[in-house]
């Protein structure tokens, strides 16, 4: 079995005392694997996600991401090791008022110069990866559109254009497809897991739908009030199992 | 039966009973009245104390006419050249104080949005700026004019604190309204904190920037007018000088070149807000 | 599209860059030469902080005794002097914010005077209006009622004929047609939808109005301004201490009404 990209140990986080949104995870994330994690509503899936990120300081435990102790980084170091994470995110997160080229760019914020930043002085080839991402994403036309312009498809695609810009070792997805129908649904899963196969980045995604998880997972985690309640190959994951998930089974049927 | 009783039995509703329901039940049906009755007794009260009677108006408006007709034609040519100087003063002030003052607003606004700062730093950033906004420039003015002495400095000083007080609460507000799903995005890409300000922030509240900018130079032009009534330089110095000396002429044509300077500015600033929108 | 995308950003940015630069550019100037005009004496200016400082010291303690004799009567003839001129700008502008209206008004030429009124009542600072009165009516809060009034009047007939060409025909028809007499019309049909904006704006203008008749007094027209130009004459610093603090609570307490009224009339 090959080494873990991102190992999480004991992770709890809670928000009021005695009221844990994450009750102590534990999970393994190994290289270029799609690994989906359901679960309903406020089982904590996004609050696990954030904490990877840190853009939330978990209460307790470790998330080591290749020798690095994620919730005990700061400033520089934190910044540093955030952009080789990417994220992907449920409504989508874009700088509205700038142009979709500018919202792919943002990506490449954490490799650039404060200042160039600041006048937006971007580099020929990030503007050249910006690019090749756009005509894969089939957006070329819409490079200096606004990106309040778009519809919702075209705006994750946009967001995971701007989450590839880093050049991540992994990517966090969270609920890409909540805000966005069927159709669109499987069109954005689509384009994003062939993306991420092609760069070997190993993606790790929460969502509420089954179906959708099943067609696109390698592997398939559930949570439920905070703890992982399975954890398996998708072929294994039951009725059974998903009634443990999501509590009952009149939903099902 | 009175009147009440009368009125709360048509409302085909228990008669009230206990005495608080009844006192409720009062209100309910004459609220209205009893307040309008207060308030005409008050507005009575403070024409009383302020010596305000018809009579007073009246003498008032035959001493009108004559100042009327002292006030024309209005003499522009007398003290040209220092209406001149003054009137540019005073639109030198507002300008030099606008600047001054959105550059103070935009660090402050950030500092003070308690979406984006910890309550140990906003608190005091408030604080500032609701002092500043809570003094009429006026008032500003006369603590400036003891603290540095007569002429445009304590003027632009005044205007500048006044811009920091409007602009700067304006800014606050449209900083806290932003969308933060924008701020973490632009966070979770790894950008330093200066990138996150001028990427997830700055895009969602510079076009109203721009408009809080305009308002507040109208405003201060409007100010600059009048400051130098307490010696704080440009054109009010002037007027109040005609005013003492009771040439009226004089302050009459002054007033007219303030309305027109207004006039023309706001007829300007329309036409910028156009072309920024 | 042939042309590569870095190329596109350039042609982009590159005009929008222009343009801010000529923006900033004639900013500066204007700064340049406003600066150069004003003559700021440098050591003035790098005295300021010291000299603030000292004046607020010589504020502390603040003088309490002339705070409740003194200050206390003047604030409340300020308080009476804003809320009266506020009525009568109300009284007066009602039927001028009709007259001004489009949807009421067809005739070009009142709406004209109309808004020719309000323009200059709006052009003029109250403490120039106040100037005027004192010399009609002698020093006085007359004068200082008038002139809020004055000042007023512009801004209430404005915002208060926007609100009367937003109120729709409907409503007002509605009433017509059940045959009602003018006034019914008026107060079933056209008052209702006014109403909100009405008292809103009344408020806010209170709100303006306490903080402007706090300043009249310094030209003679009543309220606390003269008190504080007499303080401050006399170098009697506690006292002006006293002012600014009754004066800022007084601003204070006056928005924190007006803000909570106002969401129960909306």
């Amino acid at each position: 079995m090959s080494e873990a990209i991102l190992q999480i140990r004991n992770l709890s986080k809670s928000y009021f005392h005695k009221q844990p949104v994450l009750h102590d995870v534990s999970l393994d994330v190994k290289p270029e694997e799609i690994l989906i994690i359901i679960g309903p509503s406020g089982a904590g899936k996004s609050t696990l996600m954030r904490c990877i990120n840190h853009l939330i300081t978990p209460s307790s435990g470790h998330i080591y991401f290749k020798g690095l102790d994620i919730p005990s980084l700061h400033g520089n170091q934190m910044r540093a090791c955030r952009r080789r994470i990417g994220m992907v995110f449920q409504e989508f997160n874009l700088v509205e008022r700038l142009t979709v080229l500018e919202n792919l760019l943002i990506g490449r914020l954490g490799y650039m110069k404060p200042l160039d930043a600041f006048l937006q002085r971007y580099a020929a080839e990030d503007i050249d990866a910006a690019e090749a991402l756009l005509t894969r994403l089939g957006l070329r036309e819409f490079a200096l559109k606004r990106a309040d312009n778009l519809s919702g498809g075209q705006r994750q695609r946009v967001g995971i254009g701007r989450a590839l810009m880093q050049n991540p070792e992994l990517l966090l997805v969270d609920e890409p497809t909540s805000s966005l129908d069927p159709k669109t649904s499987v069109e954005v899963m689509e384009i994003m897991a062939e993306l991420a196969r092609e760069r070997h980045i190993p993606v790790l995604v929460n969502m509420h739908d089954v179906n959708l998880a099943r067609r696109f997972a390698d592997r398939i985690v559930g949570m439920r009030e905070g703890r992982i309640v399975f954890d398996g190959k998708k072929e294994e994951l039951t009725n059974d199992t998903l009634a443990k998930i999501y509590g009952g089974d009149s939903w099902m049927h | 039966m009175d009147a009440l009783t009368r009125r709360v039995l048509k409302t085909q509703e228990p008669v009230p009973t206990g005495g608080m329901e009844k006192v409720r039940r009062f209100f309910r049906f004459y609220g209205v009245q009893i307040l309008l009755f207060l308030f005409v007794v008050y507005v009575l009260f403070a024409l009383s104390r302020l010596g305000i009677s018809p009579k007073r108006i009246s003498e008032g408006f035959t001493q009108g006419k004559v100042f009327l007709s002292r006030l024309f034609p209005p003499d522009f040519i007398t003290r040209w050249d220092d209406i001149r100087h003054d009137m540019l003063e005073s639109l030198e002030i507002a300008v030099v104080a606008s600047i001054i003052g959105i550059l103070l607003s935009l660090p402050l606004g950030l500092l003070g949005a308690r979406n984006l700062m910890p309550s140990v730093v906003t608190w005091p950033v408030r604080l500032f700026i609701s002092l500043a906004r809570a003094f009429n420039p006026i008032i500003i003015g006369i603590i400036f004019v003891k603290a540095v002495g007569f002429g445009p400095l304590a003027g632009l000083l005044t205007l500048s604190v006044a811009s920091v007080g409007f602009i700067g609460k304006l800014f606050i507000e449209a900083v806290e309204e932003i969308s933060m799903k924008q701020v973490e995005a632009v966070r979770a890409s790894g950008a330093s904190f200066l990138s996150v300000i001028r990427f997830g922030v700055l895009p969602q509240v510079s076009a109203r920037f721009i408009g809080f900018g305009m308002y507040q130079f109208d405003s201060n032009l409007r100010n600059s007018t009048t400051l130098g009534i307490v010696g704080a330089g440009g054109i009010g110095g002037t007027l109040f000088a005609a005013y003492q000396r009771f040439d009226y002429r004089i302050v009459c044509a002054i007033v007219l070149l303030i309305i027109g300077l207004i006039i023309l500015d706001e007829y300007v600033s329309e036409r910028v807000r156009r072309v920024f929108q | 599209m042939s042309e590569n995308l870095a190329k596109e950003w350039k042609n982009h940015v590159g005009p929008k860059r222009a343009l801010k630069t000529v923006f900033y550019a004639i900013i500066i100037a204007a700064l340049v030469v406003s600066l150069r005009n004003i003559e700021i004496i440098p050591e003035f200016l790098k005295d300021t902080p010291e000299q603030l400082m000292d004046l607020f010291r010589r504020m502390w303690p603040i003088d309490v005794k002339f705070l409740w004799g003194f200050v206390a009567p003047s604030i409340l003839e300020t308080i009476h002097i804003a809320t009266l001129g506020t009525i009568a700008t109300l009284i007066i502008t009602f039927p001028l914010a009709v007259l001004g209206s489009k949807n009421i008004v067809r005739n070009e030429g009142i709406r004209y005077v109309m808004k020719f009124i309000f323009v200059a009542s709006r052009s003029v600072n109250s403490l120039i209006w106040a100037l005027f009165y004192v010399a009609v009516f002698g020093p006085g809060p007359v004068a200082g009622v008038m002139a809020i009034m004055s000042r007023s009047i512009g801004f209430v007939g404005k915002l208060l004929s926007e609100a009367i060409e937003e109120s729709s025909r409907n409503q007002i028809e509605a009433v017509i047609s059940v045959g009602a007499p003018p006034v019914s019309v008026f107060l079933k049909g056209f008052w209702p939808q006014i109403r909100p904006s009405f008292l809103s704006i009344a408020l806010l203008r209170w709100d303006i109005n306490i903080r402007e008749t706090a300043v009249l007094g310094i030209v003679g027209a009543g309220g606390i301004g003269l008190l504080l130009e007499s303080a401050i004459d006399v170098f009697h610093w506690p006292g002006v201490a006293a002012i600014l603090l009754s004066i800022f609570v007084v601003v204070l307490l006056a928005e924190f009404l007006v803000t909570n009224l106002r969401k129960k009339v909306i």
